[in-house]
């Protein structure tokens, strides 16, 4: 396992049609599972196929261990990547896939059946070995496709939105899985994806890209608490966090936030923040399960439509001239067109900068 | 267990939908194909099917264009006087040899004509368009232009090998040159036709297979020889087809350049067929040799499919 380090790295095209990235370090801990998140074309595959060799760099460099690889083939930079659609070679066997880059090695056959098979095992494909790739379903493949990474022994894995082709009951599995694998190998692991959730539940360290940048890197937890913009804040959460423009106001109590005609206090962490700013309107972002209906209400909302998950249900109304979701429970919900009375958790509240979409 | 039942139940199924009346819908739907194929099957069943059958028709007959009135009904004699005598043999013999030249020459240097097209290299605009033209050429004006060119006195070819100190070559009148300078010359018109075919397999392989065998550890040899080629026997094997197929019905050259000869080393089948029906009117036997050629055209598209059906059929 190695560190893999991105150092200022850039990457534009002629035709300029694709994202251009400029000047982006990162630093990849040996065992670390980072995943890369963000919209499309935010260039996180870009940065991907960077590492793996298979797009040259504009600018900087990238090392994987004591290496610097950016001037090496991809066959040099010990990698192994799981692509999107999987990319088997349709005219090898499963096995003959899986072997296929130990052989070119030169590796004695023992060695390779040994590394197989006890890939084969470890993703329970073991009985598919003599398949070929039409025969099996998206999920085998799958397990295929990591096999063939596994059984090289890489210093880093790529992964490239690797679940975006299976359906949603598979892809909780295979994330499950692809979480107690990395657990196993402990392998410097670097995962693209543009779906949130799988980012949150993978990895020890998210890597959020916009237009080419890191809007914001940490733990999955940091992000979902304290998310550094309003993009962020957006991105991560589902259902989307709820954007409302507050007036800053002053109370007995300290600063607090007036929102149409009622008041929350302010998040005690931030008081000293907005103190300065008493009188400005910011934008501030709720999540929906942050949204309270017992205790004393703030807000009386009619409710537009309310859709029920099973544990929660979701309820729709406006706030302040926003359309906002909240996530109660079904038991306190109201139904359509009837009044329900909310307030927020005003410890989770985040306050951004309407100017420039930076937290305050 | 699930799997075996769907698949028991499946033809039964079938079978009581065929039964039920075609519903107005599926009779409209028919009435429209059979509008739509109309004018192009009629016009193949007038100067395709029928010519065909009399051609079938007439293999087993002793006649001459001359005087169709006094056709004969010779049952297979025609067939076994392929066999008795050697012009058949000989003809479809170097009709054989050709196609096999044309092919093992096309199939490599189209192959990496269309690597060539398929990189990022400069010129490539250029190469395609050189290529393509003799493509496009009349086959009589490239037969023409090549006997120009193989002129045994005062031709370009022998002009440019005297540069290098070789003596004039005698080409079209040596029964040892004459067939190799006709698989040079359909080489160099149908080779752009091979490296388009092949050009577009190389396009409708997903780059993530080249990408994904990179990473694993192969150089772009290996690339090309455990990934590129075997994904490609699909294609390969329609570029030997058509090239076979063309060239067991290759015409113009045998015609134009060298009369069959000499000594029989260019008698193309088709040619040969030509000239036993019209030049020596024997058209039943003519008809027979056309029966035969057809036969065999028609086993190799058949193997060919069976063989796309079987196997490579990733």
């Amino acid at each position: 396992m190695a560190d893999v380090s991105l150092r200022h790295v850039g990457k534009t095209y002629e035709n300029a049609r694709a994202t251009t990235i400029e000047d982006l370090s990162l630093d990849i801990r040996s065992g670390e599972f980072v995943v890369l998140v963000g919209p499309s074309g935010c260039g996180k595959s870009t940065m991907l196929r960077m590492i793996a060799g298979l797009e040259e760099l504009s600018d900087g460099q990238i090392w994987i261990g004591e290496r610097r690889v950016d001037e090496l083939e991809p066959r040099e930079r010990n990698i192994a990547m799981v692509f999107q659609n999987y990319a088997l070679y349709p005219h090898m066997t499963v096995a003959q896939n899986m072997s296929f880059g130990l052989r070119l090695a030169g590796m004695a056959r023992p060695e390779i059946r040994r590394r197989v098979e006890e890939a084969a095992e470890v993703l329970d494909i073991a009985g598919l070995l003599d398949r070929r790739p039409k025969q099996l379903s998206g999920g085998q493949r799958q397990r295929v496709a990591m096999g063939r990474a596994m059984v090289r022994d890489p210093a880093v894995f790529l992964f490239d939105e690797p679940l975006s082709n299976l359906d949603a009951k598979l892809r909780g599995q295979m994330r499950a899985e692809i979480r107690r694998l990395h657990k196993r190998l402990k392998a410097t692991t670097v995962y693209v994806t543009h779906d949130q959730m799988e980012a949150m539940t993978l990895a020890d360290r998210v890597v959020i890209l916009h237009g080419g940048r890191i809007e914001q890197q940490g733990t999955p937890q940091e992000l979902y608490e304290r998310p550094a913009t309003r993009f962020v804040a957006g991105f991560i959460g589902s259902p989307t966090m709820n954007f409302l423009p507050a007036e800053i106001v002053m109370t007995d109590a300290g600063p607090a936030l007036k929102l149409g005609e009622a008041t929350v206090p302010a998040p005690v962490a931030k008081a000293e923040a907005l103190a300065e700013r008493v009188g400005q309107t910011v934008e501030i972002g709720v999540r929906p399960e942050h949204f309270l209906a017992d205790g004393d209400p703030s807000f009386s909302v009619v409710v537009d439509m309310a859709e029920l998950l099973g544990p929660t249900t979701l309820v729709h109304f406006t706030l302040a001239g926003v359309a906002c979701s909240a996530m109660l429970p079904p038991e306190r919900a109201a139904g359509e067109g009837e009044r329900q009375g909310v307030s927020i958790v005003s410890a989770w509240i985040a306050i951004f900068d309407p100017a420039t979409g930076r937290a305050l | 267990m699930s799997t075996s039942n769907t698949l028991t139940a499946a033809p039964a199924r079938t079978t009581a939908r065929a039964r039920k009346p075609a519903t107005r819908r599926q009779k409209r739907d028919w009435l429209f194909a059979a509008g739509f194929l109309a004018p192009f099957m009629i016009l193949l069943l007038i100067f395709q099917y029928v010519p065909l059958m009399l051609m079938a028709k007439n293999s087993v007959y002793d006649y001459s264009l001359l005087n169709p009135a006094a056709a004969k009904f010779v049952g297979l004699r025609n067939f076994a006087d392929m066999i008795e005598y050697e012009d058949a043999a000989v003809s479809f013999g170097v009709t054989f040899l050709f196609a096999l030249g044309v092919v093992l020459t096309v199939i490599p240097i189209a192959f990496l004509l269309a690597l060539f097209l398929n990189s990022k290299l400069p010129a490539r605009g250029l190469v395609r368009t050189m290529i393509m033209l003799p493509v496009v050429t009349s086959a009589v004006v490239v037969a023409t232009m090549w006997s120009f060119l193989l002129d045994p006195s005062n031709g370009l070819v022998n002009g440019v090998l005297n540069l290098f100190g070789i003596a004039n070559q005698p080409f079209l009148t040596s029964t040892g040159q004459a067939l190799p300078a006709l698989v040079v010359m359909t080489l160099w018109q149908q080779v752009g036709f091979g490296a388009i075919l092949f050009l577009a397999g190389l396009q409708g392989l997903p780059p993530e297979l080249t990408e994904a065998a990179r990473i694993d550890g192969a150089t772009r040899r290996q690339v090309l020889w455990n990934v590129t080629i075997p994904l490609l026997s699909r294609t390969t094997l329609f570029v030997v087809v058509i090239m076979t197929v063309f060239s067991l019905q290759a015409f113009a050259p045998a015609f134009l350049m060298t009369q069959g000869g000499p000594q029989e080393a260019t008698n193309l089948v088709v040619y040969h067929i030509y000239n036993t029906a019209f030049i020596m009117q024997q058209a039943g036997y003519a008809s027979a040799l056309s029966v035969v050629l057809l036969l065999v055209v028609l086993a190799i598209s058949m193997i060919q499919m069976a063989l796309l059906r079987a196997r490579w059929n990733h």
